[in-house]
């Protein structure tokens, strides 16, 4: 029986498009969780102290800022 | 002491002993009997308890919203004014707001978390499944607040920047379709809550379909490699078909957490009350509306914040219903 190469080759086309669309959306879907996760640990962790854990809140208008009291709830 | 005594003492000693065996017997049948009856009315009465509480929430988001569907009526859902001084208030905004982030979202998220799914399962190395996985699902272990302030403060920029205005200059002045890529581009909008939202229900949706794919006998995708079919036909014809209804109930699940999210869509929105009029325009949902203006709402505004609670109830329902149906019917036309 003979092969019908175009369909074949129309078939495989049809695969591989298929498999680099979802490798395509694992990277899109990995790229946005690094991206957050590194925003979040680039902006958050340089303002990670003691004193902002351990401190009540301070009125808006000075400048340091602690976080105890969202923390803990007292 | 004759044979006859000694056999007859001996049944009389059985049977007293079958006796006391089958009263010892009735008294545990009678105790299991007493045990799985409180078993079943606890249970029974935990299940109740959802639907009580259930009901419980209908019936208070119901009556705090009466006053404003006695005054507005049906025009409250048409309605597209939102006056809080002149207390007169519409429901269309907001309603159009929800379902247009919602659906974007989905239209967004949708394909890639099939692809995200079909590449866990059918083309990632094994060894590299569980951490890429996870991963994914790390995506969903974010709080939608953490979202909310990526997509206001670092997504917003970049997306006014490189998404918007090329979108405008190439698209906004074609015929038909440019009217959508109007408006500011501030980055802020409709199609920026959808894009935000999308990677916050991808998790939820690529888990479950992962899931759904998984669980495809490994003897039916064999059978399909066996007649020479592509990777891609196998998931397209066996996989899909054979995992439709819990795919289905993957895009529900994610549309559910689309419709009802707060935060995220409150950040990038822009909450402005008016009808959009393009992707761009910044709108409100009803989750955002409720956030927004619930600390300082009294009388009929007050009111007015149940009725967009309750209408949100009632769309979230009759999409799981319409869901439900589908599902169905498709069954139904399977023949199962």
């Amino acid at each position: 029986m003979k092969m019908n190469q175009q369909l074949y080759l129309k078939r495989r086309i049809t695969s591989l498009l298929g498999l680099a669309f979802s490798m395509t959306a694992m990277a899109i879907g990995l790229a946005v969780l690094l991206w957050i996760l590194y925003v979040l640990f680039s902006n958050g962790l340089s303002a990670l102290d003691g004193h902002l854990l351990t401190s009540d809140s301070l009125p808006p208008v000075q400048k340091a800022v602690a976080c105890a009291t969202r923390l803990w709830g007292v | 002491m004759s044979l006859g005594s000694v056999m007859s003492s001996n049944i009389r000693s059985f049977q007293e002993s079958d006796q006391v065996v089958s009263k010892d017997m009735v008294a545990i049948a009678n105790k299991q009997r007493i045990q799985d009856f409180f078993f079943h009315r606890v249970t029974q009465a935990f299940s109740l308890l959802v639907l009580m509480a259930l009901l419980g929430i209908i019936i208070s988001l119901f009556v705090n919203a009466w006053p404003t569907f006695q005054k507005f009526g049906f025009h409250f859902l048409a309605h597209v004014e939102w006056d809080i001084v002149n207390e007169d208030f519409g429901a269309a905004i907001a309603i159009v707001g929800t379902v247009a982030s919602a659906t974007i979202a989905l239209l967004i998220a949708v394909p890639l978390a099939f692809g995200v799914a079909v590449f866990l399962t059918e083309t990632c190395p094994v060894w590299l499944r569980r951490p890429l996985g996870t991963s994914i699902e790390l995506l969903a272990a974010v709080p939608s607040i953490i979202y909310g302030m990526f997509g206001l403060f670092v997504f917003a920029p970049l997306f006014a920047d490189y998404i918007q205005v090329p979108l405008q200059k190439i698209l906004g002045g074609m015929p038909l379709v440019g009217f959508l890529f109007g408006g500011a581009t501030n980055g802020m909008g409709i199609l920026a809550a959808g894009i935000v939202l999308a990677f916050m229900v991808l998790p939820f949706v690529a888990a479950v379909m992962r899931d759904v794919f998984e669980i495809t006998p490994p003897i039916l995708r064999e059978s399909a490699y066996g007649l020479g079919c592509t990777t891609w036909e196998v998931v397209r014809q066996v996989v899909l078909p054979y995992t439709q209804k819990g795919v289905i109930g993957g895009i529900m699940l994610g549309l559910g957490r689309a419709l009802g999210e707060t935060m995220a869509v409150t950040f990038v929105i822009g909450n402005a009350n008016r009808m959009p009029t393009s992707l761009f325009s910044p709108g409100t949902s009803i989750a955002s509306v409720l956030a927004n203006e619930f600390g300082e709402a009294e009388a009929l505004h007050f009111s007015t914040l149940f009725a967009l609670g309750f209408l949100l109830f009632v769309i979230t329902f009759v999409v799981l219903a319409m869901a439900k149906m589908m599902i169905l019917r498709a069954e139904k036309a399977k023949g199962n």
